[in-house]
């Protein structure tokens, strides 16, 4: 069993890399605990002898074939694909460095 | 190579290393995991331009679906029964969730509780032809992430490798020394190609190897504080870098220091493993049932239908070597070693057979021509024998021109020699560099007579029954043949010389 308090809410925030101010921290602290507690009252029910269930249906995951479609592409030959992306360069999807100032 | 000695000293007397290891195989699908974007590079071909196999499910798009490619469920089982494994027939896929560039949705497809095989082994011969059982603890399905690329400023993302299909198979702690993590991981990556289910090409990262390893006093039961050595691209680099740790683990021991858990790379330039940046906290992946995915169900019978494809398997097919062909354990074992190899060594075989040869005079020499100077080439340079220039006409001529008597021992080794560097036919390559051998008798039988006349010492030696001096005239007919003699025809005239002089004067 583990406790609900402050600093497991940032860590939640930091894991999710959302930034919240103190204020923030203090309300989701609040709100988590009270979530929690609620979700505890399943400990009450006895599940010996149940079987984990991962999902609500008893369906089969369906498969697809192998075989290859590809997106369609833009007059020039490139993937649709990077027409959504905010920033190009060299036909891949520019993001801020990562190795740098970790 | 002092490392080496130094280790061997240490690990003899005090400590022992445990090692296990972690495999990402890529595996040959045409298609990605969840999407139908061409998921296979062929080896050699040019790169496919960046992103162009893409699309909204393997970007990461809000809202998108997975599908699970059937192929990939296959080839996962049929990993898993070439390893002796149980396969689950009821899996679940999980999320692991981390965050990085490559790695569009802010998660990895993966199976963490219920892998899709589990308790396979592995069995391997190291180099003392000890045979030792490696447990595999399980193989599972997941997604491969994409590439960066890291500028000084930012980093630029390509996501065709993005939604591959992996199958992650982990190994027991089972390996004591850097040379069985070496056998372990060419057992395996022979089983995965012998499978047809991965490409097996490290450089082009198919098939990628992270190492866990440890020290502890010999005989200890606890293990010590690991470190990971991540994507190392060649087995002999994964044998350098295991032997560079076991000795720098002793070393930090020794001087009462701890050994850090950590993950750390290897430097090939210098030889040596160094600490990747440490992050500041530990990996907290979250698993959870992915709710994309409903429950695989596979039946028994399928799995049964499977099993009947399975192809020949290395260890079987080394012993159908030594059993039907009458090869030692050795080439056998380096012949199995690869699937090309092997398949090279049978097509030789079955052409001498279609040229009227027995199928057990033919192997032999066939053998010997590939474990020996072709096998040095093959690994002084790294590659398989469908790299080479190297022909299955060129082994069919060579062993066909050494029976014949046309090529000495020593000219098949420089046909081999050249055929390896320019692939030019054997026949030309003899013509051209005159390593025809000799073996027409009246151009020996002047030589012969050329060496008795000029060695008469020798010949009395002989004849008075010192039967040792004949190396000596044999050496010196081959030498005056400029090395074109065949040299058991002139071993023969000689004795037959000396047999008709000595009924002669008795
Ligand atoms: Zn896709």
């Amino acid at each position: 069993m583990f406790t609900v308090n402050e600093d497991l809410t940032r860590k939640i925030a930091h894991l999710a890399r959302l930034h919240l101010t103190e204020d923030e921290v203090k309300t989701f602290t609040s709100q988590l605990r009270e979530i929690i507690n609620y979700i505890e009252l399943l400990e009450e029910v006895n599940v010996s002898g149940v079987k984990p269930l991962t999902h609500p249906f008893e369906l089969e995951t369906p498969m697809r074939e192998d075989k290859i479609s590809h997106y369609p592409k833009t007059n020039e030959g490139k993937s649709k694909i990077l027409d959504s992306a905010p920033e190009i360069l060299y036909d891949s999807f520019k993001v801020p460095s990562i190795i740098s100032g970790e | 190579m002092h490392l080496k000695k130094d280790l061997e000293l240490i690990m003899a007397n005090v400590y022992e290393a445990v090692i296990g290891l972690e495999v990402h195989a890529q595996l040959s699908t045409e298609t990605k995991i969840f999407c139908s974007c061409q998921a296979r590079v062929e080896s050699g071909k040019t790169e496919i331009p960046v992103n162009s196999n893409t699309c909204p499910i393997c970007a990461g798009h809000p809202g998108v679906l997975p599908v699970l490619n059937k192929k990939v469920v296959e080839y996962a089982i049929k990993a898993g029964l070439a390893t002796g494994c149980e396969i689950r027939l009821v899996n679940i896929f999980a999320r692991k969730n981390y965050f990085y560039p490559d790695l569009p949705k802010g998660y990895q497809i993966s199976q963490y509780e219920n892998p899709i095989c589990e308790n396979g082994f592995l069995e391997i011969t190291t180099k003392d032809f000890i045979k030792k059982k490696i447990n595999i603890q399980r193989i599972h399905m997941e997604e491969d992430a994409g590439k960066n690329v890291h500028l000084a400023e930012f980093s630029l993302v390509n996501l065709n490798r993005a939604g591959v299909p992996l199958i992650e198979i982990v190994s027991g702690p089972d390996m004591r020394s850097a040379e069985e993590a070496g056998a372990y991981l060419r057992a395996l990556h022979a089983i995965l190609t012998y499978l047809d289910i991965c490409d097996g090409n490290m450089q082009e990262g198919n098939f990628r190897c992270d190492a866990n390893i440890s020290i502890r006093p010999q005989g200890a039961k606890e293990f010590g504080t690991r470190t990971e050595i991540k994507n190392v691209n060649s087995f002999r680099f994964v044998e350098k870098a295991l032997e560079y740790e076991i000795k720098r683990q002793t070393d930090v021991v020794q001087s009462g220091q701890k050994v850090i858990l950590e993950t750390r790379t290897y430097d090939s330039d210098q030889g040596i493993t160094l600490p990747l940046r440490s992050k500041e906290e530990a990996h907290d992946y979250r698993y959870f049932p992915e709710p994309d995915l409903i429950p695989l169900q596979l039946s028994q019978k399928l799995v049964e239908e499977i099993k009947d494809t399975l192809p020949e398997l290395p260890s079987q097919k080394k012993e159908r070597f030594i059993r039907d062909l009458g090869l030692s354990s050795y080439d056998a074992s380096v012949l199995t070693s690869s699937k090309n190899l092997a398949l090279f060594f049978e097509k030789a075989v079955q052409k001498l057979v279609l040229k009227g040869w027995n199928i057990l005079e033919a192997s032999k020499p066939v053998a010997n021509f590939l474990t020996g100077e072709v096998a040095r080439l093959l690994n002084d340079e790294n590659i398989e024998i469908n790299q080479s220039k190297l022909q299955i006409d060129h082994t069919v001529d060579v062993v066909t021109a050494a029976k014949d008597g046309l090529l000495s021992s020593t000219g098949a080794k420089q046909v081999i020699a050249m055929a390896w560097k320019n692939g030019d036919s054997v026949n030309a390559i003899i013509e051209r560099e005159g390593l025809r051998q000799v073996s027409d008798n009246n151009v020996l039988e002047q030589i012969v007579e050329k060496i008795v006349a000029n060695y008469p010492l020798q010949v009395t030696q002989y004849l008075s029954g010192k039967e040792k001096i004949l190396g000596f005239l044999v050496g010196q007919a081959m030498k005056e043949s400029a090395g074109k003699a065949n040299p058991v025809v002139i071993q023969d005239l000689f004795k037959k010389k000396f047999k008709g002089d000595h009924n002669a004067s008795s």
